[in-house]
């Protein structure tokens, strides 16, 4: 524990320091960089040790609050959300590092990197805080330190929007998660959570406080169709702020929602059906817009709600497996959950890394105006290609393995539960088995594309490979995507106690758990040698190849003679007909200008992608609101003496319904 | 060893499910048609050639088929041959199968992708298509068939018949082998999918893909196919026929049900012509359907 505060101390000295520094601002970067690695470092080893089960700890911090005492605590489930947050946010740094530098010579580089590693620092505090309003004060700085992270270039009005919007969305969840604490204080008569864990199983109100956890957290891990902020703030910031908030910050809700799962009592198999819903919807829904966007970073947060979406359909499953008293799905659901979580902290961090440097060497990010990137940045095009692979759950790398727990619990466990639950089961894995299908479209057409064939925009394009930092960062990132592919024995280990913890009462969880392990030990195996396999086709058809006429010549244009880069496949067209599919879930907006007459003159055609919960639900909500509030307005127009008597009148009412006793205030 | 043998006879009969297909297609159609063997010449004569490239292409183009060929490989040593268990059966392999063959799909788009041509990207974008409807009914089929038998490995799925009651279990399995049918045409580029013989770029999904491909590159993806049409075949021969104990006969008995598969292929040629594109979904959303429809028989002859 004592390492792990040191380790909070150094991220706290790179968001001052740096600050401090700003007059020298070479200098600062380089602290704040320094301050970010000697964070990680300090930190992994009690984060690790921790996530293996070494025995829990909890110590109260020396500052008494009005509510309580700090307190701070490492249980496995903290250790192995922490260890994602150390190695990315240490990863992103390093990319963002050269960025930053670049930009020297106006005072936000400078402030940037004080917020980042104010932001890692604080998603730490989330993951140790053991007491309601420290936990809050931790969430808080995360959505605030993020927010200055999202308007880095606050001289655009889109990002100033993107800003604003996420900064309400933060809040709005705040504010259930709120009420959801304090609800749950009343009860246990204390703000700590083992105060929360200890007070039982709540009776009344398990739905109520369910609801509220989902909204709370379910906003920041954006769950559809809470998810209406992440498409928009996720590209508007720098790409290793992206790559930090897809990769790490969004699993802060997924952390979240399994904390509170574990104060609220043995689950009903209701809570499983809504969070197998709510999987589904989401992982269906975001590829599906996923693949309607054009804008690449957008693309790739609209994947992220995929992602969450599939963990939610594991935790789905789990919660099933739990309330029916099946200890094999409960142990696969949690396990394929949390090793997502892991496996998603790779790949997307590594994706939006390979992103952020294309549109930096680019300028650009519309997909239909990409292409032919492979040439001049071979070693970001590779990277990117190994993310979409490892994204799109594909042996040999990791995403295969924690959906393949998934789909063992879906088949294998869930046929063993009563006739609905175990239908629902088989139906997850179908949803599963369409997400990844999609997600094959969705990727294959991004890194497609973007990287291969000729550029498609009028305009030159000048990319240059990225930075040293950043290729390292992701070079180190796609090493753990191809490490946890072919070994995931260990990162199954690394999630047992964490599973433990989160199945009381069902102590035959492990051994399905251990067998699994095996199991996916052959996996990794057969990973390898279907690797060194296509190398040895590789070298064969080399081998086959010298000594005869190889020669290169243009694509053939099917008799065509002057193909010209425009006529190339686009972003849209390689989506449409599967948009044609989905037409009811995707809404366009198109507008056209037909081809008409015998001697045609303009024509065009542009469609956009309209995401219903954003023009449906939160819209037409946030539009009302200030009609509605309107109407309360006399209230305000009294004088004085009235308002006073407002007061007296609550407090009474208050009284009243203390002494009557409220139904949720037990 | 067993697995080598397994390999061996991959390799060695795949292109001859191809040959009976065309054979038979050439009988219905009147004429002798192409030797059985012609598509082993085929293939030698392409891995014998020197290779073209697209001044476009990348790495990729090199790199994607011997990947597509690896994994297509790989995926069908999980389908039991003679012996009722694979040679690398384990539980949960059935997904890696799937898995497998995205992964094909996925460099398969990749190499149609790299060469920069509007036509080629035609195809990617329309097997990522098929794909994405191909893949649940495939799911959905192999869950039923899970649930029926209660094992999660392909060889186990396959040998249980018995433990549900005969009536609920040959209605799964006709029903599940429907809509196989219909994902092995998808899949393998057939009729009323796509016409493996068009000549017309527009109008082909997989020949248009690797258009840009030449020589031995061009060899491994058309092996590929082959190996895709053979071990699919294997797989609806045993969920019409489940395979039994002994070596020899059910060995003979596969491979004639491989053999009358890769038949029923060409009479399916023959006697269809290409559906409209638009109407594609609805061949393979009804395959999900049957799939869909097996699944709740084996739930309630549980």
């Amino acid at each position: 524990m004592n390492l792990f505060l040191a380790a909070l101390a150094c991220l706290a000295a790179g968001t001052v320091l740096p600050a401090l520094l700003y007059t020298r601002p070479r200098t600062a970067l380089a602290v704040a960089l320094a301050c970010a690695w000697g964070g990680a470092l300090l930190g992994l080893p009690p984060a690790v040790a921790a996530m293996l089960g070494a025995p829990a700890l909890q110590v109260p911090v020396g500052w008494t609050t009005p509510l309580g005492v700090f307190t701070m605590g490492l249980d496995p489930l903290s250790g192995f959300f922490l260890v994602p947050v150390l190695v990315v946010t240490a990863l992103a740094a390093l990319a963002g590092h050269h960025r930053l530098t670049s930009d020297i010579g106006s005072r936000r580089a400078v402030m940037a990197a004080c917020f980042f590693n104010a932001l890692t620092a604080s998603m730490a505090l989330v993951l140790v805080a053991r007491d309601a309003v420290f936990f809050l004060v931790g969430w808080e700085l995360m959505s605030l330190t993020s927010y200055f992270l999202v308007t880095y270039e606050d001289d655009s009005a889109e990002v100033q929007r993107a800003g604003f919007v996420y900064l309400v969305a933060a809040h709005v969840g705040a504010a259930f998660l709120l009420v959801f604490f304090t609800l749950l204080a009343g009860r246990a008569g204390s703000f700590l959570f083992d105060a929360f864990a200890a007070a039982g199983p709540s009776v009344r109100e398990p739905l109520l406080l369910l609801s509220l956890a989902l909204l709370g957290f379910g906003t920041k891990a954006g769950i559809a169709p809470l998810h209406v902020w992440l498409p928009r703030a996720h590209p508007a910031a720098p790409g290793h702020v992206s790559a930090v908030m897809s990769g790490i910050m969004i699993k802060m809700g997924i952390y979240g929602l399994l904390r509170a799962l574990s104060f609220l009592g043995p689950p009903s198999p209701g809570w499983g059906y809504v969070f197998l819903a709510l999987g589904a919807v989401s992982a269906i829904g975001g590829v599906v817009f996923a693949l309607a966007q054009q804008d690449l970073k957008r693309m790739l947060a609209y994947s992220s709600v995929e992602n969450v979406g599939i963990v939610c359909l594991a935790i789905g499953a789990a919660l099933l497996g739990r309330a029916y008293g099946n200890a094999a799905l409960a142990a696969l659901g949690f396990a394929g959950a949390l090793l997502h979580v892991w496996n998603h902290a790779a790949f997307k961090s590594l994706l939006f890394l390979a992103a952020g440097e294309t549109v930096h060497a680019t300028g650009e990010r519309d997909l239909n105006k990409l292409g032919g990137l492979m040439r001049p940045m071979p070693w970001t095009g590779a990277l990117f290609l190994a993310g979409s692979v490892a994204i799109c759950g594909l042996p040999p790398f990791n995403g295969f393995v924690s959906e393949w727990l998934m789909y063992w619990g879906f088949f294998a466990a869930g046929p063993a539960l009563p006739g609905q639950p175990a239908a629902v089961c088989l139906g997850a894995a179908v949803a599963l088995a369409m997400v990844g299908a999609l997600a094959v479209a969705c990727f294959g057409r991004a890194f497609g594309v973007a990287f291969l064939g000729h550029p498609r925009s009028r305009t030159p394009l000048h990319p240059h490979e990225a930075d040293a930092g950043s290729r390292a960062a992701m070079l180190a990132l796609g090493a753990a995507c191809a490490a946890l592919g072919a070994f995931p024995a260990p990162a199954l280990r690394a999630c047992r106690a964490a599973v433990e913890g989160l199945t009381p009462g069902l102590p035959s969880a492990l051994p399905v758990l251990d067998a699994a392990g095996t199991t996916a030990a052959r996996v990794g195996v057969f990973a390898l040698a279907l690797v060194c396999a296509a190398a040895a086709l590789f070298v064969m058809r080399d081998l086959l190849l010298r000594g005869r006429a190889v020669s290169r010549g243009p694509t053939w244009g099917c008799g065509y003679e002057r193909p010209a880069p425009r006529m190339q496949y686009s972003g849209s067209s390689f989506v449409q007909p599967l948009l044609e599919l989905f037409r009811d879930v995707v809404p366009r907006r198109v507008s056209r200008e037909p081809v008409e007459g015998l001697f045609p003159g303009r024509a065009s055609l542009t469609s956009h992608p309209v995401d219903p919960a954003e023009h449906r639900l939160f819209r037409p909500a946030f539009t009302s609101l200030p009609e509605l509030l309107a109407r309360f307005r006399w209230m305000q127009r009294v004088p004085v003496q009235a308002q006073l008597l407002y007061i007296l009148v609550g407090l009474i009412a208050l009284l009243a319904l203390g002494l009557g006793g409220v139904p949720w205030a037990r | 060893m067993s697995a080598l043998a397994q390999l061996g006879l991959l390799l060695a009969l795949a292109p001859l499910t191809q040959g009976v297909a065309q054979r038979v297609k050439s009988w219905m159609a009147g004429r002798r048609g192409p030797a059985l063997l012609q598509p082993y010449r085929d293939l030698l004569r392409l891995f014998r050639k020197g290779a073209v490239y697209s001044t476009t292409a990348t790495w990729i183009s090199q790199m994607a088929p011997p990947v597509i060929m690896a994994a297509t490989l790989g995926a069908f040593l999980f389908v039991p041959l003679g012996a009722p268990r694979a040679p690398l059966a384990f539980p949960g392999d059935l997904v890696l199968f799937a898995y497998l063959l995205a992964l094909a799909r996925f460099a398969l788009i990749a190499l149609a992708m790299d060469a920069g041509s509007s036509f080629e990207g035609m195809g990617a974008s329309r097997e990522a298509w098929i794909a994405a409807m191909a893949e649940p009914a495939l799911f959905l089929a192999l869950g039923a068939l899970a649930v029926m038998s209660g094992e999660i490995s392909l060889s186990g799925l396959l040998a249980s018949g018995s433990g549900a009651s005969l009536y609920g279990a040959g209605l799964t399995r006709a029903l599940v082998a429907v809509a196989l049918w219909l994902v092995l045409l998808a899949e393998t580029s057939r009729m009323p999918v796509d016409d493996p013989a068009t000549h017309l770029e527009l109008t082909m999904v997989h020949e248009v893909m690797i258009l840009d491909v030449s020589g031995p590159d061009l060899a491994l993806c058309e092996y590929a196919n082959a190996v895709k049409l053979y071990g699919l075949s294997l797989l609806l021969s045993q969920v019409v026929v489940p395979p039994g104990a002994g070596w020899g006969a059910h060995l003979l008995a596969q491979l004639a049900g491989v053999g009358a598969c890769a038949a029923l292929v060409g009479v399916t040629e023959s006697l269809t012509a290409r559906v409209a594109m638009r109407r594609v979904p609805q061949l393979l959303i009804g395959a999900s359907v049957l799939a869909g429809v097996a699944l709740v028989a084996a739930l309630g002859a549980r």
